[in-house]
């Protein structure tokens, strides 16, 4: 029977005092890397556009008459008008806000293309699509490239909403993200409104038709 | 960490760091792809031109243009004259197909290209109260079943635009196209 090997203990050789500062200044280092990393992350993640701001559609502003693009489609609002009734077809609506009427000439570009999307915004940046309580003219027309067509779009907004109204329009119905819209002001003023709110008559949408070519 | 045992973390890691840079290259490619695939596909954007004879095989049928030109003698429902919008025209396409099934090309697109390659639905609203028929690749559905058989599609151009060419596109097939341009 032969004798076991001899243990050899081994023990890490005490570090002196300047290795023992030099290690723990690298440490205080990659603490301090990390933290700075960290708060140049949270300041830019307080400053970035968040994907609505970031993908939004590229704003084409105008006025009553300009012509503005939608990309497959042109938009020129020729008129706006309002009451507290609507007329379309047989029946009549009434609202406790505002149906605010906008008359425009559309036109597809290179392609037959439809309107998908109408809406209204307010100053407040609140938006209101075109009402469906009733058929829209427009909704389901196809435009032909060169052959204008003129009708009008029904929005239903609320009382303290419509001085200041612009309309808009883009040729996606949901997805928006960075497309041409044209937003153009419908020159609104608080005179009009309240006129819009005493006026008795129901005001009749009027229908799709060719306009001049 | 000292030099030594930055080196050995470097060495202990390397195929790991290498694999990195081709999984990535893999990764965002794949995306791409598939994205610009997925758009590219969805679009009428590679047509298919006639061979011999004019005939273009699309969409398991062969089709040829017969005829395209303005139409004058277009009428309302009452028998009157139809006329387009202002300055406006009417063209008529003759189309003539072949087909093993009646079914071979349901569904279709009918588009008219005009000389600056813009283009025109078959059938707009534009020709609202114009007794013409419904835009088809079908045959009309009270005629004697046949494999041939042709179709007149009615399209409304601004006075100015020429037709130059008939669109036959099926979502199924698409990104092809069938371009047919009349004979002469």
């Amino acid at each position: 029977m032969t004798a076991p090997p001899p243990v050899h203990r081994h023990k890490a050789p005490r570090r002196d005092v300047q290795t023992a500062v030099a290690d723990l200044g690298k440490r205080l280092g990659v603490t301090g890397l990390v933290l700075a990393a960290v708060a140049i992350g949270g300041v830019i993640k307080a400053h970035e556009l968040d994907v609505e701001q970031r993908e939004r559609p590229f704003i084409h502003a105008g006025a009553i008459g300009q012509i503005r693009s939608a990309r497959t489609f042109d938009v020129t609002v020729l008129g706006v008008r309002g009451s507290t009734k609507l007329k379309a077809g047989d029946d009549v609506y009434d609202t406790d806000g505002v149906w605010v009427l906008v008359k425009v000439r559309l036109m597809a570009n290179r392609d037959p293309s439809f309107v998908g999307y109408a809406a209204v915004r307010d100053t407040a940046g609140r938006t209101y699509r075109a009402s469906r309580r009733m058929d829209q003219p427009l909704d389901s027309r196809e435009l032909q490239p060169g052959l204008p067509v003129e009708g009008e779009v029904a929005f239903e907004v609320p009382r303290t909403a419509v001085a200041g109204l612009a309309v808009r329009f883009s040729s996606g119905s949901y997805d928006l993200r960075m497309d041409a819209m044209p937003e153009i002001s419908l020159g609104i003023d608080r005179v009009a409104a309240a006129r819009w709110l005493a006026a008795p008559d129901a005001l009749t949408l009027a229908d799709a038709e060719a306009g001049p070519t | 960490m000292t030099s030594t045992q930055s080196r050995g973390w470097w060495r202990h890691n390397r195929w790991g760091l290498i694999a990195v840079v081709p999984s990535l290259v893999v990764a965002i490619g794949f995306t791409y792809s598939t994205a610009y695939n997925a758009y590219w596909k969805h679009h009428p954007r590679e047509p298919v031109a006639a061979g011999e004879g004019g005939w273009v095989s699309y969409g398991g049928a062969r089709i040829r243009l017969l005829g395209l030109a303005p139409a004058y003698n277009v009428k309302d429902y009452g028998g009157k004259p139809f006329g387009p919008p202002g300055t406006a025209r009417i063209w008529r396409a003759t189309l003539a197909f072949e087909v093993s099934d009646k079914d071979t090309l349901a569904g279709c697109d009918l588009l008219l290209e005009d000389t600056d390659g813009r283009t025109y639905s078959a059938g707009p609203s534009e020709l609202r109260g114009a007794r013409v028929p419904y835009p088809s690749c079908t045959q009309d559905s009270l005629a004697t079943p046949s494999p041939r058989y042709e179709v007149a599609v009615y399209f409304v151009l601004p006075g100015t635009a020429k037709g130059a060419a008939v669109r036959v596109q099926l979502d199924t097939k698409l990104p092809h196209y069938a371009r047919l341009t009349a004979a002469g």
